[in-house]
């Protein structure tokens, strides 16, 4: 055995999304069609109203509606988890190794707070210019959380009480198809290829057809 | 400390898990890589270069000294502070460092987290010091990985 030791202090959590990561890199054995974890309930796309970065309201469902989307909630003082989904993102849609339907990418940033409309900007634009930063009250995102069915964020605090500046989040991207429906949900680890392999699966999904 | 210890402990027997689950999906299949005999050795480090101002450095840290020792945190010119985290971004005041063991810092895992970062860029190399409870302090010239990179360039 190896003396080789992960520290993983968020054990539980780690390998929901390590197990998830793992069956979906073998995907297709199982009759999915999606190579990211196929979301079995089939969910509407999610009904929420948020602000932009460029300070407009922006109605999730109606902006995105017959798109190919990607809906990420997360943070730009994420040093870890966050930029990998948005540069593996940015590397599939850059790379076309198969050709993608046009898809929308949009982070929720759960620290509205801290994360101006310009801190935001200028992290996406990082990334890439296109991807669609959106922010709001507190209750605003929380609500927007529930509507996707991702686990609300939640303000961590320390021994004493004190607010950590750390802000736990659903570390995974929902996938919504051009038919409106949440088909797909990408743990952490995934591979540009297997983004690159499932957009364009949703991109040929129309609306009212049967869930593939 | 102890209990940081047990929760260590359970992560063990999970990652053994999920190495196996996933056939070393993991890290950088550098399972045969070890330190020399007798010394603390810092593997692999890297850092990908940050979107804004906050950065993770990652590397993996081989304790064959035959003394069990703990990373409490490290120094660079290019951050203004350093913060060890583990998975999920909690703050930790020490990382153990049992001695014979190889202990990981990988992305999605625990990391050093650089805050109010400056003149980073990938191609780059920064030069960081890291203290432990035991070992003398050791400097490592960490390579700058591309933006949202998962392994050292």
């Amino acid at each position: 055995m190896s003396l080789r030791r992960r520290i993983l202090t968020a054990a539980a959590a780690a390998a929901v999304v390590t197990l998830a990561a793992c069956g979906g890199s073998a995907g297709g054995q199982d009759g999915s069609t999606f190579q990211g974890v196929e979301l079995a309930e089939g969910a509407p796309r999610p009904s929420f109203t948020l602000t932009d970065t460029s300070g407009r309201p922006y109605d999730f469902a109606a902006e995105t509606a017959g798109t190919t989307t990607l809906l990420f909630f997360g943070y730009t003082s994420c040093p870890d988890i966050c930029p990998v989904h948005l540069a593996t993102i940015a590397t599939a849609l850059e790379t076309q190794e198969v050709a993608l339907p046009d898809v929308e990418v949009v982070m929720v940033t759960v620290d509205p707070e801290r994360d101006t409309p310009e801190v935001l900007r200028r992290y996406l634009d990082r990334f890439d210019p296109s991807f669609v930063g959106l922010y709001g009250t507190e209750a605003e995102v929380a609500a927007a959380q529930r509507a996707a069915g991702v686990t609300e964020a939640v303000d961590e605090v320390d021994e004493e009480g004190e607010p950590t500046g750390i802000v736990g989040h659903a570390a995974q991207v929902v996938g919504i198809g051009a038919d409106d429906v949440q088909h797909v949900a990408w743990p952490f680890g995934t591979r540009s290829s297997v983004y690159a392999h499932d957009l364009a699966v949703l991109g040929q999904l129309v609306p009212g057809a049967a869930a593939p | 400390v102890t209990g940081r210890g047990r929760r260590a402990v359970g992560g063990v027997i999970l990652a053994v898990t999920l190495l196996v689950a996933c056939g070393g999906g993991g890290a950088d299949g550098d399972a045969a890589e070890r330190g020399p005999e007798g010394e603390l050795t810092v593997l692999g480090p890297f850092l990908p270069e940050p979107p804004l101002s906050l950065a993770a450095l990652y590397l993996t840290i081989d304790n064959r000294t035959g003394v069990d020792d703990v990373l409490l945190g490290a120094r660079t010119e290019v951050a203004g502070e350093v913060v060890l985290h583990g998975a999920g971004m909690t703050a930790l005041e020490g990382m153990p460092l049992p001695a014979g063991e190889q202990t990981v810092l990988e992305p999605g895992g625990a990391h050093l987290m650089l805050i109010d970062v400056v003149g980073v860029a990938a191609g780059g190399v920064v030069p960081v010091t890291l203290d432990f409870a035991v070992h003398e302090p050791v400097t490592v010239e960490v390579p700058v990985a591309p933006l949202g990179a998962t392994e050292a360039p």
